[in-house]
């Protein structure tokens, strides 16, 4: 028997009852966006604050960050910060959503694939983050006048395409991690905050200890960051940007497929122990 | 009434001992990386041959890790008084015992002020921390002096978070979903009081707002007493404001909260959520 049609079925009902609770809490999505533009704006005046108008201030953010604009630097950066954060908090604890509610075992006992159930709540966190990225842009271009021409806006949207899978696989990661601790909201806290630490979020990577460089350009998410700052804020026609993408693609990809396989071998550890309603 | 709001504190201290995760998370790790440390490199990012010339400019000292080290007192002692108030009404109210616990005779305002001295108390703990982390790896300096005169602003700065926080907890009994409510108004708040920014960058208007929070007079007279910054008024005007704001806050939350708990006792939907 063919399964792909029941696999789309399931997938595509997944995305929806997603979207129905989204909505029933629009609010929530309504912070989201608040926060994308009211964040970044306090980062920026604290830049200004910092900078206090001083030459060789402003020239050293310059030689450090590789731009000379702090505003496109800091949205671009949070905006990031802010689509990994929803993957954490939506997609990440969604699993775990499920095993509260009571219905994880009921969810377990139908024959839907792990991917479906990985992957499939991250489809429908696309649409705050894209509005997200929106907001962004517009800030960007209309509040602190960066020059953002068709060139980097496609470019940006490419990378942002090229990202999907990276981002939906730490989403489905942090969902298998946190089915096997008790204390998930510490857990996706931690996370978010290593990620906010490590990745250049607000500032540039240069200004971390050489000790953690290394470390820091491993991460996923660093590199999502800084194909994004390098499409935007450079020369729309940046050589890199076909290689950074297939890069983001193969890691998506990677850590797609241990994610999937984790889950699997979480849940048969859950099952045999019994602890499948448990949290 | 203070042998229930000791209660009420001692209860939410062993919840937080069952999550030892969140708890280290809330009291240390969320001020360290969602406010000092980005502040902090961010800061790193404009200093020029070992010295924050910009901050010296806009502020008139060039501590930058003092200067941050005050704004993230500031906000972790605002924010865990909020949070701890915001989740101990929300989460009595999904396990089903806030009826219960609202029919014993603990006066009412018990349970916010317990939330308010544990979230302040967790508070502490990570600003001791964090201020020591600031003066001894990143040769942070603050006046002696200046410090234990800063000790009464900082209970000043207690009796305006109590207010804001009586208002939160009005805000929780009313709304089904309160966290958004609640999370954007202290935002915006912090933003407001100084700590992330210099206020001065604020054009004179915009300015105008941030003389109603008591901690912008707060934090302002904690960094010109501690670092030696430029007051935003004189010193005795800025204590005045400080007191009589502190003072408007605590009572209009007292009757918010206050009021709202009436009205919900009458409608019957305190434990609606």
């Amino acid at each position: 028997m063919n399964r792909l049609p029941h696999e789309a079925a399931a997938f595509a009902a997944t995305v929806r009852k997603e979207w129905q609770v989204m909505m029933r809490y629009w609010p929530n999505t309504t912070m989201l966006l608040l926060e994308t533009v009211l964040m970044p704006l306090a980062y920026w005046a604290q830049a200004m604050g910092f900078e206090g108008g001083s030459a060789s201030a402003s020239h050293a953010f310059t030689q450090r960050s590789g731009t000379q604009s702090v505003a496109g630097f800091i949205y671009l950066g949070w905006a990031v910060y802010m689509w990994i954060s929803t993957m954490i908090w939506g997609p990440g604890m969604w699993l775990r959503r499920e095993r509260m509610q009571g219905s994880l075992e009921s969810l377990f006992l139908t024959p839907v694939s792990r991917f479906t159930l990985l992957f499939a709540p991250s489809v429908a966190q696309l649409f705050p983050t894209a509005l997200e990225f929106t907001l962004a842009g517009l800030m960007m271009r209309f509040a602190f006048g960066v020059p953002l021409g068709a060139g980097q806006i496609a470019g940006g949207v490419i990378v942002m395409l090229a990202s999907v899978p990276v981002l939906f696989a730490l989403g489905g990661l942090v969902g298998v991690l946190v089915m096997r601790v008790r204390d998930s909201a510490g857990v996706g806290a931690a996370i978010r905050g290593l990620v906010a630490i490590l990745c250049g979020v607000t500032y540039p990577i240069a200004i971390l200890p050489g000790w953690v460089h290394p470390i820091s350009y491993a991460l996923p998410v660093t590199q999502v960051l800084n194909a994004l700052r390098g499409t935007v804020l450079d020369s729309p026609a940046i050589p890199g940007l076909w290689s950074r993408c297939l890069l983001l693609l193969a890691l998506g990809a990677a850590i797609g497929a241990l994610a999937v396989v984790l889950l699997g071998l979480t849940m048969r550890s859950i099952s045999r122990t019994g602890r499948l309603g448990q949290f | 009434m203070i042998r229930a709001t000791a209660a009420v504190v001692l209860r939410e201290w062993r919840v937080q001992r069952r999550y030892p995760v969140s708890m280290v998370n809330l009291a240390f790790l969320t001020p360290l990386y969602q406010l000092a440390l980005p502040t902090l490199l961010l800061g790193s990012a404009f200093v020029v041959g070992g010295s924050a010339v910009g901050l010296s400019r806009q502020t008139g000292t060039s501590d930058l890790a003092g200067w941050i080290g005050a704004g993230v007192l500031t906000a972790t002692l605002l924010v865990g008084a909020v949070t701890s108030v915001y989740e101990t009404l929300e989460a009595d109210r999904q396990t089903g015992v806030i009826e219960h616990s609202w029919a014993s005779p603990a006066p009412r305002q018990a349970f916010v002020l317990g939330g308010v001295l544990t979230g302040s108390l967790f508070g502490t703990v990570s600003s001791i921390v964090l201020l020591t982390i600031a003066v001894t790896l990143l040769h942070g300096s603050f006046a002696l002096p200046g410090v234990l005169l800063s000790l009464p602003v900082l209970l000043l700065m207690l009796a305006g978070n109590c207010g804001y926080s009586y208002l939160v907890g009005a805000a929780v009994l009313v709304l089904r979903e309160a966290d958004v409510i609640v999370e954007l108004p202290t935002l915006l708040v912090m933003l407001f009081s100084g700590v992330f920014f210099p206020l001065t960058l604020l054009p004179a208007a915009a300015r105008l707002p941030t003389y109603i929070l008591p901690d912008t007079w707060e934090l302002d007279l904690i960094r010109h007493l501690t670092l030696a910054t430029r007051p935003l008024a004189p010193v005795a005007a800025e204590v005045a404001a400080a007191v009589a704001t502190a003072a408007a806050w605590l009572a209009i939350g007292v009757w918010a909260f206050l009021s709202t708990e009436r009205r919900l006792r009458a409608a019957g939907t305190l434990a609606q959520f």
